[in-house]
């Protein structure tokens, strides 16, 4: 999605070649072998995202009532809420995480007293009310340029204000109790277990004058028709070539700086397709990213942005019981707290919000992005 | 034997090049620099007009009658190799193979020295029976079997006879005797009479084969030679065996082993015109790649680790794209393209995948498979030395060795044999990588070759390997190590270069090049080093053949298969064994004593 007029221009300029030679239609690589300072002018760094998560920044001070129970102990408080006595919770948990309590744990919504299927129906059962952070780490964008009682201070930048209701709503379930760059082990199996199958996604640094300090670069984030190929350690294989899709509905190009190495964004709008399986379609709106560049060609950083927050839940909600019972994450819970922690986008019929803020942890390698007007252009460039 | 000085001041370099004449397009650079006794008349000869005459190669001809026969196992790709030829390649080989052991450079002549250990038979019956099951089961029997039983319960000696006596030819290389083919049609029968099944039986017969000396080792026949009375020559057979293994890495086809029959290999005409039909055939690619897969060392890659914390990208499909990207450009650059051989070590024309692309951090957009590539003129990447294969090859698992590197471009590139190091050598000082004052590999081997014993092989070959010290272990490029920058120059042999290219150059250049892979291509040929009149023969007038044709490799192997030479059998085993002996122990260069 383009931002602005301006933006598409940018974006044919750098795409359709007008006003640029072949080799700018290639990325430089994200520069192993060369200091920060050594860029050339014009140079453009590309990348592939290796991993992508649910941004977490958990320190006990975030959740001091504790953390969510795992799923072993909310199953039985719903078996009791449905009426089953303790001998008869026990017996149906006997065997857990498998046995007898799974029909009836799925189908724990109620709908004129008959089962209904909670993961499809979460508003069936009553709110658990999950614990929310109380605390004021996380990590993220002031997003509404205001300071406000429910706003966190990231932990990174040290930005005041920052804007993330979606880790307020979850950040004290188990599973997303860990720090970045550490994973929250469910997020991290969902960016896992598609990114073998799912076109990669792409991020490219144009403009750049000077990897320090520019403050006039481009920033473009794109989905490739490629997957990525893992290394040795289970990572996004570094230096790979990763075509463009040329029909991508993923690209978005925005204008931003470099300070200290650390690419920061303008306000950005950004529609990223995923794995519709395991993940959401991310529509951010209100985005900001930085990136860190970093001495090794890698790159770290924080995408933030306003993103609708029910998309967010079906994400959990369709790995339904095998989420519930193997990460430990009470699926209508998350509902009901995204839900309630929602902050933006009010709808105008029923004045309730839509989207959330949200911040998510985004770990890159280096690239070779290739444009399809250039798919066949060899030897053009490299980092010799 | 004349001592030969390349390059001046304090190289000592000795290499054995009796009467060697360097090929005439290239004695420019070499010429001022040939300072020994007798060697700027060789060279000057070299670069005087004219040169090999086919017509006069008798006057050129080894002196001696060759060697001895050989007896060699087949390595593991010509098992493969034959077993897809006669039975097609989608039959499966299970089991594993023994090692084949290198000697002088080769596993072409290693394979004459070894037997078949206890482990390696069984391993051996164990592929063979799964041969056999594959190519008389249901699936395949139609096509592979040219009759039918008349009851498949019971024995048919007629078609039994008929399938055994036709891949018998092709799986002893030659027609069965009556007594071999009673003997295997027995077997079936036998068998079939146990089992019930008449394609069981001819199974079990068909393993035997496939476990038989007779197949597993090309056994190469002598006898009278009515041309020399008093001489032995080798059979037809055991020609067309050799012939075939040299130039496709397989056994004779049907045509080769008809010309046999004919005894058309006994007579110049007729060997030339199977020696042309097999030049020309694209079974020449396979031989090709079979050679240099076998002078570069390749089997290696087999035992090929790298430390996967600190190179991820390096894995075993890595290695496998590495060493296919080499044989790939050496076969499209010497047989497609009918490239000079020189070529190939500065030409920056290759093959990549995905993988390498990222290895090498250039794009390469083909999703699966190969493209082709052409580095840019102002890469540093430029000719085989430059590829994975070679730089990734001769390193450590964690850091690379300019040592390593120099020893392997001297010994498998220019057959010159560098010592081992002694037992006691302390390599503390090389290893730490970490050592803040020494943070190039340079400047540790330049703390290290401070120990006496060191210097002198260390100048053998390190200036050389440090060339490449722009390519890491895994061979991804690089400018620094450890935020140093790397200086590549260095010389080869007394001529200076700035860096990897320089070096492909020097090597392109040099005339120990071409003399190692016309010795390489006559040893991976017969089987053994060459004698020394041999190798006078080979370094004179086949050298010469090859540098007028331009250095071209196909040319060169039909000059060596077409030639007496070739198929040249000595009387006696002893005294080609001491010829070839010390032929093979005056290769080693001399240390260089510390200045």
């Amino acid at each position: 999605m383009l931002t602005s007029s301006a933006d598409a221009a940018v974006f044919n300029k750098i795409v359709k070649g007008v006003g640029t030679s072949t080799l700018t239609l290639v990325s430089v690589l994200g520069g192993a072998c060369l200091p920060l300072s050594a860029a050339s002018a014009g140079e453009i760094r590309g990348f592939v995202v290796d991993w992508f998560h649910v941004a977490t920044a958990y320190v006990e001070a975030n959740c001091p009532d504790g953390l969510n129970p795992l799923s072993d102990e909310f199953y039985k408080r719903e078996l009791r809420r449905l009426g089953y006595d303790n001998t008869e919770v026990e017996e149906l948990m006997k065997d857990f995480p498998n046995g007898g309590y799974i029909p009836v744990t799925t189908m724990r919504g109620r709908v004129n007293g008959e089962p209904v299927n909670v993961y499809a129906n979460p508003w069936t059962q009553p709110d658990p009310e999950l614990k929310p952070v109380k605390g004021s780490r996380g990590f993220g964008f002031n997003l509404d340029g205001k300071n406000g009682t429910e706003d966190f201070v990231d932990p990174v930048s040290g930005e005041t204000g920052v804007d993330n209701q979606m880790y307020r709503a979850l950040g004290c379930i188990q599973n997303f109790a860990f720090h970045a760059p550490d994973l929250p082990i469910y997020p991290f199996a969902q960016w896992d277990l598609t990114r073998d199958t799912a076109p990669a996604w792409l991020i490219e640094i144009r403009d750049i004058d000077d990897l320090q300090n520019d403050d006039d670069v481009t920033i473009i984030i794109d989905k490739s028709v490629d997957t990525i190929e893992r290394d040795t350690n289970g990572d996004a294989l570094a230096d790979m070539t990763l075509r463009v899709d040329p029909n991508s509905r993923s690209r978005t190009v925005v204008k931003g700086s470099i300070e200290n190495g650390v690419v920061s964004t303008t306000t950005f709008e950004s529609s990223l397709e995923a794995d519709p399986m395991l993940l959401p379609l991310f529509e951010f709106k209100g985005a900001r990213f930085r990136l860190a560049l970093n001495e090794d060609g890698s790159a770290q950083g924080i995408l933030g942005g306003y993103q609708p927050w029910e998309p967010l839940y079906w994400s959990y909600a369709q790995g339904a019981w095998i989420v519930e019972h193997s990460a430990g994450i009470d699926i209508p819970g998350v509902y009901y707290a995204l839900k309630k922690h929602a902050d933006a986008d009010p709808d105008p019929q029923t004045g309730e919000n839509k989207s959330i803020s949200t911040a998510w942890w985004v770990d890159a390698q280096p690239a070779i992005i290739v444009y399809p007007e250039n798919a066949k252009t060899a030897g053009v460039v490299g980092a010799q | 034997m004349i001592a030969r000085k390349f390059g001046g001041g304090n190289e000592l370099l000795t290499a054995r090049t009796d009467n060697r004449i360097y090929g005439p397009r290239n004695c420019g650079p070499w010429l001022g620099r040939a300072v020994a006794v007798g060697a700027i008349s060789i060279a000057l000869s070299a670069c005087a007009p004219g040169g090999a005459d086919p017509q006069n190669e008798a006057s050129f001809a080894p002196v001696d009658a060759g060697g001895p026969p050989v007896m060699r196992r087949l390595t593991e790709e010509q098992y493969k190799q034959v077993v897809a030829d006669i039975f097609g390649p989608t039959v499966e080989l299970g089991g594993r193979f023994e090692p084949d052991p290198r000697e002088s450079g080769l596993l072409a002549v290693g394979a004459g020295q070894v037997s078949v250990t206890t482990s390696g038979l069984q391993q051996y019956d164990i592929i063979a029976r799964s041969i056999a099951a594959q190519v008389t089961g249901e699936e395949r029997r139609a096509a592979m079997i040219p009759c039918k039983p008349t009851n498949a319960q019971s024995a048919d000696e007629a078609c039994a006879r008929q399938f055994l006596s036709l891949v018998g030819r092709l799986i002893y290389r030659r027609p069965l005797t009556e007594e071999e083919l009673d003997a295997r049609v027995q077997n079936a029968k036998n068998a079939t009479e146990k089992l019930g099944d008449f394609y069981s039986g001819l199974e079990m017969s068909l393993a035997g084969m496939l476990v038989a000396p007779q197949f597993l080792f090309r056994q190469e026949i002598t006898e009278p030679d009515p041309n020399n009375p008093g001489q032995q020559r080798l059979d037809a057979y055991s020609k067309a065996s050799r012939l075939s293994f040299f130039l496709w890495n397989t056994a004779p086809d049907d045509q080769l082993l008809t010309a046999a029959e004919n005894g058309d290999l006994h007579k110049r005409d007729g060997l030339a015109k199977q020696v042309g039909r097999m030049i020309a055939s694209p079974k020449l690619k396979t031989g090709v790649r079979a050679f240099f897969e076998d002078m570069l060392e390749f089997d290696k890659f087999s035992e090929l680790s790298k430390d996967a914390e600190i190179f991820p990208k390096f894995n075993f499909i890595a290695a496998e794209d590495a060493k296919e990207q080499t044989l790939r450009t050496i076969v499209n650059h010497l047989v497609s393209d009918g490239g000079d051989y020189r070529d190939l070590f500065t030409t920056r024309k290759t093959y990549l995948t995905r993988l390498l692309g990222a290895l090498y951090r250039v794009p390469v957009t083909t999703p699966e498979g190969w493209e082709s590539y052409e580095f840019s003129e102002d890469s540093r990447q430029a000719g085989i030395l430059t590829h994975a294969s070679f730089v990734a090859l001769h390193s450590h698992p964690g850091r690379t060795s300019p040592t390593l590197r120099g020893k392997a471009l001297r010994e498998v590139l220019l057959c010159q044999k560098v010592p081992d190091p002694p037992g006691n050598v302390d390599f503390n000082i090389v290893q730490d990588t970490a050592n803040p004052d020494f943070k190039t590999v340079r400047q540790r081997l330049d703390a290290h070759a401070t120990e006496p014993m060191c210097v002198g092989c260390h100048k053998i070959t390190d200036p050389i390997g440090l060339a490449l010290e722009n390519f890491d272990t895994i061979g991804g490029f690089r400018m620094t190590e450890n935020g140093a920058q790397i200086d590549t120059s260095g010389q080869l042999d007394g001529v200076d270069f700035s860096d990897a290219v320089g070096l492909g150059q020097v090597v392109h250049d040099h005339p120990g090049l071409t003399s190692c892979l016309v010795n390489r291509v006559f040893s991976y040929g017969v089987g053994r080093t060459p004698t020394q009149s041999e190798k006078k023969w080979l370094d004179s007038y086949i050298e010469q053949s090859f540098a007028e044709k331009g250095y071209r490799v196909p040319q060169l192997l039909q000059r060596i298969a077409t030639s007496e030479a070739f198929f040249q059998i000595a009387n006696t085993e002893v005294e080609a064994a001491v010829d070839g002996l010390a032929v093979a122990s005056s290769e080693f260069l001399q240390p260089e004593k510390k200045q």
